[in-house]
């Protein structure tokens, strides 16, 4: 099986998974438990792991906290924000439409149960949102801006910086939902300058079910945390914290800071080489989103004429792919992203998302193209 | 591998069972594998499904011998991008559409000619473009009737008719003018409606239709949704005892299945046995 579904998520590291098992012997007991030895040494493992995936993003890892993953994060900071803001008044939130399901399902809930307005900002044709749509759709009781770092059904990378700019510039809260941004590229709080970020570890090689939301606003969590309890995460996220998985996306974080430049160089490479002979293999594919500023390891395309979820059951026992097709969907409605950037509902069914990783080699891909290419033209049209 | 070694087939047996022990009546069990693309002809999925059902009909013969009836079908996927196309009617492809004298991949017809449950005359074979133009004509009838199960939805450009199962509505078909596009869901009701209506025609007197229908687990949505969907477009006449028994296959093998079941029983049943 060739796996090229690494957006989806991505192998455990073996030096993650190591890290991991021996986690579970060495500090078993909870790290909130500091009244003994066992204890204290779980609790100061914990803050290791903090710091550790703070350096990641450049972070205060008093701005770390852990929970379990990117949909957490997103619903902790938009359910908050609104919580925060409403004895003010209507909350107004601006988002984008092709954030992901779990960010875009949350603002709709709020929409029907509390005094909240939500502005979905258009992208283009590559997938960027309009900054102008931005600036347009300001209003004074705008209190968050929410645009996700880097799409996951085609790679596109948003202007964070440009955004975050006009936030601040306004007095207005900034989150970007990062989950498939962290891991692939080096992301900095520093340069980026955001309020939160939701990140997930499974992501970039570590376990699933752990994650973290980078929060410089505590009052406006502490305010409403999603998870009411013992107050762990300095009351933020209660529960007792999966330190196995924790220390598992320490390590994974670790080996992202070791060996990141390495890993993007060879991707970068990966992704010219698949272009050009998709190409070759396929003159009329049609490539979705942005060929330049997108992840290295994801390219979304359409292969006219033939339906990606036909193609990919097909291939479903050779090759791990991933498509939007609306038959696959619960509403049988096609992509929302692919939608918003305005493609065809014949493109969007034949789009088929290939996102490759550190362990993906060049005869992957080529193996991958030729088992693509000789389905293709099996069930093609004639 | 033996075929009736594999687990998944004595799950399916027991629920025959269930369904069998509550309606104990003129039964017919419609066993539809060996599901292929047009274009593709036939792969693993198709000819490990089609062996499935042969394995599954001796198993339950020997069970019930004489209290139930076996038939077989094959649903052709011939829908290509067809499935989008925004057009009242699709034009048929070249193959003969719904009947049992068309021709299959020469790997399927190996099958049925070697077994000695079928007879490949009396195989009924289905065509998905059938089902799609058919599925929009009893869409708009539906529509015309007073009582509409369908909530519909204004989008911008077009006109969204949906259904709400228990939890979620799903879209049945889209509107735009005087053009309808069915979608998966009903598609597969209609074809499910299908299924009723030949097999009804083919033994007169039977109370209690039993399908039992291999997909792909990547299908189960739609698949799902079109049985839940059949109640909503089959005909008043069709008011019979039907159980719909889904077999997901994960891989092409059925090393990795899911078994799914949902059981209708009739206004008459209900009112002689309630």
């Amino acid at each position: 099986m060739i796996y090229l579904d690494y957006n989806a998520t991505t192998p455990i590291d073996p030096d993650v998974l190591s890290t991991m098992t021996a986690c579970f012997h060495d500090y078993f007991a909870n790290s909130a438990s500091v009244s003994h030895h066992e204890g204290i040494k779980a609790y100061h493992h914990l803050e290791k792991c903090r710091s550790t995936v703070a350096q990641m993003i450049d972070a205060d890892p008093n701005h770390i906290i852990f929970n379990s993953g990117a949909s957490e994060a997103n619903n902790t900071v938009i359910r908050a924000v609104v919580d925060y803001y409403k004895p003010q008044g209507t909350v107004h939130i601006i988002t984008s439409s092709i954030e992901h399901k779990c960010l875009i399902n949350i603002c709709e809930h709020l929409k029907q149960h509390e005094d909240v307005e939500i502005t979905y900002l258009p992208v283009d044709k590559s997938g960027k949102v309009c900054i102008q749509a931005l600036r347009t759709a300001l209003q004074p009781n705008t209190r968050l801006i929410s645009i996700m770092a880097a799409n996951n059904e085609t790679g596109t990378l948003q202007p964070l910086q440009e955004i975050s700019q006009i936030a601040h510039d306004h007095h207005i809260l900034f989150h970007t939902d990062a989950a498939q941004w962290i891991g692939k590229l080096p992301f900095s709080v520093k340069d980026i300058k955001p309020n939160f970020v939701s990140i997930s570890a499974h992501k970039f090689y570590g376990p699933k079910g752990v994650g973290v939301l980078y929060c410089n606003q505590h009052d406006i969590i502490l305010n409403s945390p999603l998870i009411h309890g013992g107050g762990q995460e300095s009351g933020m996220r209660s529960g007792t914290a999966n330190l196995p998985g924790i220390a598992g996306m320490a390590k994974a974080a670790e080996l992202f800071i070791a060996l990141h430049e390495d890993n993007i160089a060879q991707q970068k490479q990966l992704k010219t080489y698949l272009l050009k002979k998709l190409r070759q293999f396929f003159p009329h594919a049609i490539v979705n989103g942005c060929e330049n500023q997108s992840l290295p390891n994801t390219i979304n395309f359409s292969l006219p004429a033939v339906k990606s979820s036909t193609l990919l059951k097909k291939l479903k026992m050779k090759v791990a792919l991933s498509s939007a097709s609306a038959c696959l969907s619960s509403e049988q409605k096609p992509s929302h992203v692919l939608s918003a950037m305005g493609l065809d509902d014949k493109i969007s069914q034949s789009a088929i998302r290939l996102s490759f990783g550190n362990r993906t080699t060049l005869e992957d891909l080529d193996s991958a193209l030729d088992l693509i290419y000789t389905t293709y033209e099996r069930l093609k049209e004639h | 591998m033996n075929l009736c070694d594999k687990d998944y087939l004595s799950n399916v047996i027991t629920v025959v069972d269930s369904i069998y022990q509550e309606i104990n009546d003129k039964t017919v069990i419609y066993l539809e594998g060996g599901h292929f693309s047009h274009n593709f002809g036939a792969d693993d999925f198709a000819i490990n499904t089609l062996n499935d059902a042969i394995a599954l009909g001796s198993m339950i013969i020997k069970k019930y011998q004489r209290n139930i009836k076996l038939t077989y079908g094959i649903l052709i996927d011939d829908l290509g991008l067809a499935c989008s196309e925004d057009s009242c009617t699709i034009l048929p492809t070249g193959t003969k559409q719904d009947s049992t004298g068309s021709e299959l991949p020469s790997e399927l017809e190996s099958i049925l000619s070697n077994s000695k449950l079928i007879k490949r005359d009396k195989v009924l074979i289905f065509s998905e473009r059938t089902s799609k133009n058919r599925a929009i004509d009893s869409i708009k009838k539906i529509i015309k009737k007073d009582k509409s199960p369908f909530i519909f939805n204004e989008e911008e450009t077009h006109t969204e008719i949906k259904l709400v199962d228990q939890n979620h509505s799903f879209v049945m078909a889209r509107r735009q003018g005087h053009t309808f596009t069915a979608k998966c869901p009903a598609i597969m009701s209609q074809h499910y409606k299908d299924i009723l209506t030949k097999v009804k025609q083919r033994f007169a007197d039977v109370t209690n239709i039993i399908i039992i229908d291999w997909s792909d687990l990547s299908d189960k949505t739609k698949v799902t949704q079109g049985r839940f969907a059949l109640s909503a477009i089959k005909d008043s006449n069709q008011d019979i005892n039907h159980s719909i028994i889904n077999i997901f296959f994960g891989d092409d093998t059925g090393e990795i299945t899911e078994v799914n079941h949902e059981i209708h029983l009739s206004k008459k049943y209900l009112n002689q046995n309630i």
